[in-house]
């Protein structure tokens, strides 16, 4: 099977994912293939999937551009806001974006393109009550989509803002990319963070969740035992199936009613290159697993692998 | 003396009367039409098609705007400022100089010649379905079609004069007095010039090429060639829909695409001061892409062809070249297909509309 068929195979994998239902992140798909035409096309809306078509949770019309709150309203005295500044770091040195940074076994590596997507986030008390969170924008109200795009190129996407009851918490998780509903979204259709502009884009269906660009000089990948890291990384799912990995992140986390918090989450992307060069514990659904040594396989392994690493730390 | 015979004279009088009111009401008609001589009124410039893919609320976003609200006046006061050369100080250069509505407001040459012959160092870009972009010119040194309107007439190579002699200049002319009081409520202004300018430019929406009428569902003009085309153009081997995704087929970022060279434009790098932003330029859209070469940031590539071409060799080899630039692999029917795909983004409507038309 030739690379050329990668995009066609995730095309009928999305299709085979949307008519056998999604499982874990929602009630179920509802069997949404609307209006989704050939390659690269849109439905004559513009949307991949028909709006309502059931009770379930997997349609779009599940991922409103104004979220519905997770926080009950009534609970708005006894919440607080925790702001997250997201910073990239290879080991233990800032990334930044544009720049060359030695790597440890030498050469250097310049980020050319960084972005992810956070959604779905919930804090974790001792007891291990999850508790769900209400992604905030950086004017106050919910984040369009409930989903936070951080791109390195732009220094006001690096604040996470979290809206949680107050109280002690000792972790906290969220899917690193979109859950279902919004992965059927159609970037034609939607405004930011899930426009074309997002440069979140795939040519088939749904969206990419994390994608790493970059490049390297002078690394030499001769020595025994080193490791390259990859240039590309570029991660996404299957819209239709639950696909996003949800990490964890450890540590102790106060929320207080009556003032913010704020806490540096050190996003260490030497361990997404240790992710993305384990190999892939599963393939893909359908015939046709992503061509090797593209980046495509470097975000299929990352995806697989990322919730086992220590990828995102809360630093104290 | 019958009815007829009396009325003769009063019959005669009352015609010269009528004639000399006609005749005064037709010089006043000419004295403010200028050249237009017996023109009807102008087509509603804000009567668009939306290409398929944009963003929904953007263009009701311009209409809405608290800053500048897009309405029939202010696109129709800034057509005349485009097409007007006093804006320029030779008086021989206007916008429409350097973005000639049949080549998509592109120039046809490499680069383009402002006043006094002088030769810039860029390629003159498409001014098409700006209104969904957020960053102007090559490198985005301008964030909105206000802030890019003006620069071009200042620039020293371009229009060569500064704005307030261009205001100055339209303060001097009643009818451009007329028309800034009708569309902004008062005098000519830096502002309301840039304005203006920018109100004509979002009206600048091309939305009915082959390729938005197959996105519709309609291929009688998307032919076999372009669709297999089309599937190249979006498959991962290839790549283009990592910059160019489908919709408005750019993702308005910047992104070295194999053009840079040692030693030339340094592009984004130039704005930002980053070192990984060597040689980075703004995505262009590619809608009309076949009336609009040459093409890249200098003009440098004369064809299409040579635009597949020079992305089949993996760019000019340049190490800063985007790393989801390579070599590719296609046969020579690829290459004809991804040219008939290209050309199914040829919105003749848009290149022929006598709207914009001076």
């Amino acid at each position: 099977m030739t690379k050329v068929l990668f995009g066609t195979c995730l095309l009928a994998s999305a299709l085979v994912g949307m008519a056998c239902g999604s499982g874990g992140q929602s009630a179920g798909a509802t069997g949404a293939t609307g209006g989704a035409s050939a390659v690269g096309g849109l439905g004559g809306d513009g949307v991949i999937g028909a709006t309502g078509g059931g009770g379930g949770g997997s349609t779009i019309a599940s991922c409103p551009e104004l979220p519905v709150a997770r926080l009950d309203p009534s609970a708005a005295t006894s919440s607080g806001v925790v702001e997250l500044d997201a910073r990239l770091f290879l080991g233990d040195r800032p990334l930044l974006f544009g720049e060359e940074h030695q790597l440890p076994e030498g050469g250097t590596v310049t980020p050319l393109n960084v972005r992810f997507y956070v959604s779905t986030v919930a804090v974790i008390r001792a007891d291990g009550t999850v508790v769900p969170v209400d992604l905030l924008a950086a004017g106050g109200g919910l984040a369009p989509y409930g989903v936070h795009l951080f791109n390195a190129e732009d220094p006001s996407t690096f604040t996470l803002r979290l809206r949680a009851l107050a109280g002690e918490y000792t972790a906290f998780t969220f899917l690193l990319g979109l859950d279902v509903p919004c992965n059927l979204r159609s970037f034609g259709n939607s405004n930011p963070p899930l426009s074309a502009d997002s440069q979140m884009t795939w040519p088939v269906l749904g969206y990419l969740f994390l994608r790493y660009e970059s490049r390297l000089d002078g690394v030499d990948g001769s020595a025994p035992g080193a490791t390259v890291p990859p240039t590309a990384i570029q991660m996404g799912g299957i819209p239709g199936m639950p696909t996003a990995p949800q990490i964890r992140v450890d540590g102790p986390l106060s929320v207080s009613a009556t003032s913010s918090a704020r806490r540096v989450l050190r996003v260490q992307v030497d361990e997404w290159f240790r992710a993305a060069l384990l190999p892939a514990r599963e393939t893909l659904p359908g015939p046709t697993p992503p061509p090797p040594g593209t980046a495509f396989e470097a975000g299929d392994s990352l995806r697989q692998n990322v919730a086992s690493v220590k990828a995102f730390v809360l630093s104290p | 003396m019958t009815p007829a015979a009396s009325a003769g004279p009063c019959l005669r009088r009352a015609t010269v009367v009528l004639l000399a009111a006609c005749h005064a009401l037709l010089a006043a008609c000419d004295a403010t039409a200028g050249s237009d001589r017996g023109a009807s009124l102008p087509a509603p410039l804000l009567d668009v098609t939306i290409p398929v893919g944009a963003r929904p609320d953007a263009w009701a976003m311009r209409l809405q705007s608290t800053e500048n609200a897009l309405t029939e006046s202010r696109a129709q006061l800034g057509k005349r400022l485009f097409f007007d050369s006093r804006l320029s100080s030779s008086g021989a250069i206007s916008c429409a100089s350097c973005h000639l509505p049949e080549h998509a407001f592109a120039d046809p040459h490499p680069v383009s010649l402002g006043v006094d012959g002088q030769a810039g160092r860029r390629n003159a870009p498409s001014l098409v379905n700006l209104v969904w972009s957020q960053h102007f010119f090559w490198d985005g040194r301008a964030g909105s079609l206000e802030e890019q309107a003006g620069q071009p007439i200042e620039n020293p190579v371009e229009m060569n004069l500064p704005l307030p002699e261009a205001v100055a200049s339209l303060v001097g002319d009643p009818t451009y007095v007329a028309a800034f009081e009708a569309a902004y409520g008062g005098p000519p202004s830096e502002s309301t010039l840039r304005k203006s300018l920018a109100s004509f430019l979002a009206t600048l929406v091309s939305g009915q090429s082959a390729y938005d009428q197959h996105l519709r569902g309609d291929d009688r003009r998307f032919g076999e060639d372009a669709q297999r085309g089309e599937a190249v153009f979006l498959s991962d081997r290839v790549g283009c829909f990592h910059c160019h995704p489908v919709g408005l087929l750019t993702n308005d970022g910047f992104f070295n695409n194999g053009s840079f060279e040692e030693g030339g434009d340094r592009g984004r790098q130039a704005i930002t001061g980053r070192p990984g932003d060597l040689g980075k330029f703004k995505v262009p859209g590619l809608r009309n892409i076949g009336a609009s070469g040459p093409y890249m940031h200098d003009g440098s590539v004369p064809t299409l062809t040579d635009v597949i071409e020079q992305y089949a060799r993996g760019g000019r080899g340049d190490p800063t070249t985007d790393p989801q630039v390579r070599p590719i692999s296609l046969s020579a029917a690829e290459k004809q297909d991804l040219l008939a795909f290209l050309t199914s983004l040829t919105d003749e409507t848009f290149l022929s509309d006598p709207r914009y038309r001076p």
